[in-house]
């Protein structure tokens, strides 16, 4: 069978690869400290970290309101999002925002890089996401722009600019199935900046 | 006991070193082994013949981490294990379903005269592609494949959630096929 071939190479890696992998396994850290100590710093990075992102991210986010006039809403994560949350008139409200950089385009969307996160915790700073424009996504053209309907391109945010992103949810039909947090669906891109500008004009 | 003091054992010939290694590495062996075998007899010939393939080779062997040399003879000879025992039908073993996965990586022909020079070829293109990728995926991968630990407990010590490390295994394993046909390996 083909892939007794691939365990057969697997048997032969380099020691230090397995090495790595044997201390995570036995649970043994790499250096001990007081876990009373981890604990105190964890607690003050975490506080110092949420003060900076509400004030910097969040509330200017929670202060907007979107091109279709949905409310930005803060969501722990995408799971929010597929349990059909709705606001009083019924329309979805929709979950997290990233900030990301582009790394490549493709068709009706792109790849790119967690750059910043804005009010989620589903990813991490540096997760490789795969974005797909939703049938009515909206974008900011530039700083002063207002929202345009429609999909943006790679002249708008050539590879290797850093954009907000607004997310709809996961796609349920993407080509790459199996990587469902790994693709999800944009439902509006501005340049990074807006993410903590003020509330702009909306058509 | 130490490392080194059991491999001075071997290299001695003392018999007290095969004692010491069941002792040390005992339920580390037979873990990698039933990861493979989902069998309590088949681990234990596996881990037994693991110590006698371990004093017929120190010397001249004399492995710098004793534990993952150990690892290895174990990993190798549950395989054999395994291939033997289940030529024609597949067992609920992780083995058997990590077969599945790596079907994505890889579909080269068995056999051959020249399978060992292209095993070990195709192993040290693995590692080059393992030391490109980040250690979470890196060790994600070989937490699953090589030491074929449940994909549950391969994310918790890997320190992810379990469907985060489904998708990264699927987006490595799709990395690894294209740098092994970029390599010129034959899929």
């Amino acid at each position: 069978m083909r892939q007794n071939k691939l365990h057969d190479a697997l048997g032969l890696l380099d020691d230090d690869l397995i090495e790595a992998v044997e201390k995570l396994r036995s649970g043994a850290p790499k250096k001990r400290v007081s876990m009373y100590w981890i604990s105190a710093a964890a607690c003050l990075c975490i506080a110092a970290v949420v003060l900076f992102a509400a004030e910097k991210f969040v509330q200017p986010l929670l202060d907007r309101q979107s091109a279709d006039g949905l409310k930005y809403e803060g969501y722990d994560n995408v799971a929010s999002v597929e349990s059909g949350n709705t606001d009083e008139s019924g329309e979805a409200v929709f979950s997290l925002s990233l900030l990301l950089k582009i790394t490549s385009w493709r068709e009706n969307g792109f790849t790119g890089t967690v750059a910043g996160i804005l009010d989620t915790e589903s990813y991490t700073v540096g997760t490789e996401l795969t974005v797909l424009f939703s049938e009515d996504v909206s974008y900011y053209p530039g700083e002063e722009s207002s929202a345009k309907e429609g999909a943006p391109t790679s002249k708008d945010f050539p590879v290797g600019t850093t954009v907000w992103v607004q997310f709809h949810g996961v796609s349920e039909n993407a080509p790459e199935a199996g990587t469902e947090e790994s693709i999800l669906v944009a439902k509006s891109i501005g340049p990074a900046s807006l993410a903590s500008a003020p509330a702009d004009t909306t058509e | 006991m130490e490392d080194e003091k059991i491999l001075s054992l071997y290299w001695q010939r003392d018999e007290s070193a095969i004692q010491e290694t069941k002792d040390k590495y005992g339920p580390y062996l037979y873990k990698i082994a039933y990861n493979i075998l989902c069998s309590l007899q088949d681990s234990e010939e596996s881990v037994n013949d693991t110590y006698l393939a371990a004093w017929d080779s120190m010397p001249p062997h004399r492995p710098n981490v004793l534990s993952t040399y150990l690892g290895k003879l174990t990993r190798r000879i549950s395989i054999d294990i395994f291939r033997r025992k289940n030529r024609d039908k597949r067992q609920a073993s992780e083995y058997a379903l990590s077969l599945d996965e790596l079907a994505d990586c890889i579909s080269a022909r068995d056999g051959g005269p020249e399978q060992v020079l292209e095993a070990q070829l195709l192993a040290d293109a693995i590692g080059d592609f393992l030391r490109s990728i980040s250690e979470d995926a890196r060790n994600l991968f070989i937490g699953r494949y090589y030491f074929l630990d449940p994909l549950k407990e391969t994310a918790r010590y890997c320190g992810m959630s379990e469907s985060k490390a489904k998708s990264m295994l699927f987006r490595t394993r799709c990395s690894l096929r294209a740098y092994l046909e970029k390599e010129g390996f034959d899929l």
